[in-house]
């Protein structure tokens, strides 16, 4: 419980954030959809064989799983709110079609003929007696697709659409189940309150209820063009992947692109997806540049020759090569940070002085030792298999949730785990990530990723964050995950303090 | 007396039957004329060809001289209120505004309409003040009903359907209705057709009756002649069937309903039922009772006070 108030006391700025984020997503789809459904339930009245077709069409959608259904909409609209609010306005379709369609059609049919025989219009009737009278059964439908909106609004986090998703996907990639919890509840109780709200609707008179939606409708739509609208000068996209260590470089680069360029704004897009979105929202201009790792470049997005890929494997240099691949998708790295971002062996700092043990083969000297790998670590090639064949290396190993691995270490009940090598755990529970002196993990540097296009363009603000070459090693990558994640910074406060103090941005900012 | 209303050779026939047959019929302005059968006699379909929620398969129904057909829809049913038998006040509104509806679809001004809606709710005995703001729900099923006649009076049409608005009402309610209608009738001067497949609220209300069978009209007279003179078997039984009872009462329980006699000759005797003597009734002539309690006379309309009284 405390652990879970600590984490909203960090996070409960991103939280009003993401909220606002999750809520615009939400209202907007909502409003879509009713626009859509209502007056198709409307107009199905008078043809009832579409009616049959129209629910078995918004049925079938509805059947899509919604993932499936991001994915087939990244091609055509591409990623970001788009496909989030198509996919979402198709959820609430079903609910609120059926709805207005019974809803109308179960009206008592003497009302019908009394207001045929009072020579009432069809708008007149509509207005003054068939939708007030269907109103309870048209706001059940809508409160059914809004609870399901708000809940499957989370997804949009994984094609960059924001809202509450980001937060529980950062919780799933920090291992911080607090902040995945932060994040469901902070949806749930959206939804709940949400769905009070809509019901309340049908008590209030309709004055009030056309107020407060137009309340709604003005503030957000007013908020969402006024961001639309404000941005005179050139603007800049950039991006990061999922968790606290991409959204500090981002700010990183903000700071910098802002610093050179005066003329220049940019956005920041933290926690905008998982590694193949960004790439490919960068391939199609969606967003200007992101951070991208050199390892993964060569072993996930692109794939090098067998030559190339034998070199990586002794251990070579992964960057030359991946600038090569880039380079036939029109794309250029910037010059890598320090830090290597790639697997590591961790021990506690205490126990690794004890033992003498600095590098990974200092292990063998130490064994038998009680290991705790994740599953995936265990079975990768460079991963526990390579500790095998290239260090001797034998361990009675456990395999571990990703999330458990640090707390097993911790608690003594393995010696050895693996983790990456910037993660901030490292240096909260006073860890220490052994030296890979006989080069077993592929090199994962960090550097900027654009088009060549556009790193054409902007000579000036390559150069700025090319400033960051070389610099920011994994001891200074865990310290300042570890005051996000740990410490509650927020990103930017954290990447200020670092450029300030490494002479990369000046004071007066 | 004009006619208002003309129905010549009108056939309505739905899928499977014909519901009716070469209908022939007029009536007249100022008429409250009662259209009574069993269900399924085509007396609703009738009732309901007048404002056109059904149109005719064959004929021609002529309103004011004029062709159904050539009238505006809209403007027709203006001219003609509607009370259904399910009332179907509509539950959103209150009773004032279930009543402005049409005065509002006429574009009449506000205070028009406030004072029509007042004097509807006087008419049917319902205050103004205590019932204008009350939904339909907090009424009782008559004072639903009679909010429902304001309903189809207020834009004071000059004719009036009314289908069988009565027969959802308990027995009191019921009288007390028909007592109103009669007298809305005398006062606005309005030409009601009126369903009903109750024979004694038909004698009751008719200044004539069409009885109907299967689509076809069996007798159009006033209540007078049918209990006199009934056209046919069926219109005999079905006039029988209605009061089965009353028929049988003993013409001294109708003493307090005839004018004393004195002196007359006798035709009949206090113990003989009221089945005995319908023939000189019909005919128009009074009927001497001899009675221990005093001799009385009846006559037609005497008869018909009585039946009035004891349908309910």
């Amino acid at each position: 419980m405390q652990a879970f108030w600590d984490t909203f006391l960090n996070q409960r700025a991103t939280l009003l954030t993401k909220l606002v984020e999750h809520l615009q997503l939400s209202l907007l789809a909502l409003v879509l959809a009713l626009l859509i459904a209502v007056p198709l339930g409307i107009w199905a009245q008078n043809h009832e064989r579409f009616a049959g077709v129209l629910l078995q069409v918004t049925g079938i959608m509805q059947t899509i799983p919604s993932l499936a259904l991001l994915g087939l909409l990244i091609p055509i609209v591409g990623i970001g709110t788009a496909p989030s609010i198509i996919a979402l306005v198709v959820y609430a379709l079903l609910p609120i079609f059926q709805n207005t369609y019974t809803g109308l059609h179960e009206i008592d049919p003497a009302y019908k003929e009394a207001e045929e025989a009072f020579g009432m219009s069809k708008p007149l009737r509509l207005v003054k007696v068939e939708l007030p009278l269907a109103m309870p059964v048209i706001l059940g439908g809508v409160r059914t697709a809004a609870v399901l909106i708000i809940g499957t609004a989370t997804l949009a986090a994984l094609v960059g659409g924001g809202g509450l998703g980001d937060i529980i996907m950062r919780g799933i990639n920090l291992n911080d189940p607090m902040l995945t919890l932060l994040g469901a509840l902070a949806a749930a109780l959206l939804a709940i309150i949400f769905s009070w709200f809509i019901a309340m609707f049908a008590k209030w008179r309709w004055q009030v209820s056309v107020a407060v939606v137009g309340a709604l409708v003005i503030g957000f739509g007013g908020y969402g063009a006024y961001q639309a609208l404000t941005p005179a000068k050139e603007t800049i996209t950039v991006a990061g992947k999922l968790g606290s260590e991409p959204e500090i470089l981002i700010n990183m680069y903000k700071q910098l692109i802002e610093q050179a360029d005066p003329n220049v704004q940019v956005v920041v897009k933290p926690n905008f997806g998982q590694t193949s979105f960004l790439y490919s929202a960068l391939k199609s201009s969606k967003i200007d540049l992101y951070p991208e790792f050199t390892g993964t470049v060569v072993s996930s997005l692109l794939k090098p020759t067998a030559k190339q890929q034998a070199a990586i494997s002794q251990g070579a240099d992964p960057y030359p090569v991946a600038q090569t691949l880039l380079h036939h998708q029109g794309l250029t790295l910037g010059r890598p940070m320090a830090y290597n971002n790639t697997y590591a062996v961790v021990v506690k700092k205490d126990w690794a002085e004890q033992n003498g043990v600095a590098k990974i083969s200092d292990l063998t000297k130490v064994a038998p030792l009680k290991a705790g790998f994740d599953v995936e670590f265990n079975a990768r090639e460079d991963g526990y298999k390579g500790l095998q064949h290239k260090y001797g290396l034998n361990f009675a190993v456990a395999t571990l949730d990703a999330s458990m691995r640090y707390q097993a270490l911790n608690r003594g009940q393995v010696q050895v785990t693996d983790g990456y090598a910037t993660d901030s755990q490292i240096r909260q529970y006073h860890l220490l990530a052994l030296k890979d002196d006989r080069k077993l993990f592929p090199v994962y540097q960090g550097a900027p990723l654009w088009r060549t296009k556009f790193a054409k363009a902007h000579p000036k603000l390559v150069a700025a964050l090319n400033r960051l070459g070389g610099k920011i090693s994994a001891e200074d990558m865990q310290e300042m995950n570890y005051e996000v994640n740990v410490g509650g910074k927020t990103a930017a406060a954290v990447a200020q303090a670092y450029l300030t103090q490494h002479g990369l941005l000046k004071e007066e900012r | 007396m004009a006619k208002v209303l003309r129905f010549e050779h009108v056939v309505k026939q739905f899928a499977e039957t014909t519901a009716v047959k070469d209908l022939n019929l007029e009536i007249g302005e100022g008429e409250l004329f009662v259209l009574v059968g069993a269900s399924g006699s085509g007396k609703t379909t009738t009732l309901k060809m007048i404002n056109r929620l059904i149109e005719p398969t064959d004929g021609n129904i002529y309103f004011n001289g004029k062709r159904l057909i050539d009238t505006d829809l809209r403007d027709l049913r203006w001219h003609i209120g509607y009370v259904l038998q399910q009332i179907a006040l509509f539950p959103n509104m209150t009773v004032a505004q279930n009543i402005a509806l049409i005065p509002q679809m006429k574009h009449w001004e506000k205070g028009k309409i406030c004072q029509a809606v007042d004097e509807m709710l006087t008419a049917v005995d319902l205050p103004p003040a205590q019932y204008r703001d009350r939904m339909p729900a907090e009424l009782s099923g008559g004072e639903q009903q009679r909010v429902g006649i304001c309903r189809a009076l207020a834009s004071r049409p000059p004719m009036v359907l009314m289908d069988e608005p009565f027969s959802a009402l308990d027995p009191i309610s019921r009288t007390s209705l028909q007592d109103m209608v009669l007298r809305l009738h005398r006062k606005m001067k309005l030409t009601i057709v009126f369903v009903t497949h109750d024979m004694n609220e038909a004698m009751k209300l008719g200044d004539r009756i069409a009885v109907m069978r299967r689509g076809e009209l069996q007798q159009v007279a006033t209540p007078e002649e049918i209990a006199a003179n009934p056209a046919s078997d069926f219109v005999s039984d079905f006039f029988a069937s209605a009061a089965p009872v009353l028929l049988d009462t003993l013409l001294l329980e109708l003493r307090r309903f005839g004018s004393p006699s004195v002196n007359e000759p006798v035709d009949a005797q206090e113990e003989a039922t009221l089945r005995t003597v319908l023939r000189p009734l019909g005919e128009g002539k009074s009927v001497t009772v001899a009675c221990h309690e005093g001799n009385f006379k009846l006559d037609a309309r005497q008869v018909l006070a009585f039946l009035a009284s004891a349908a309910n």
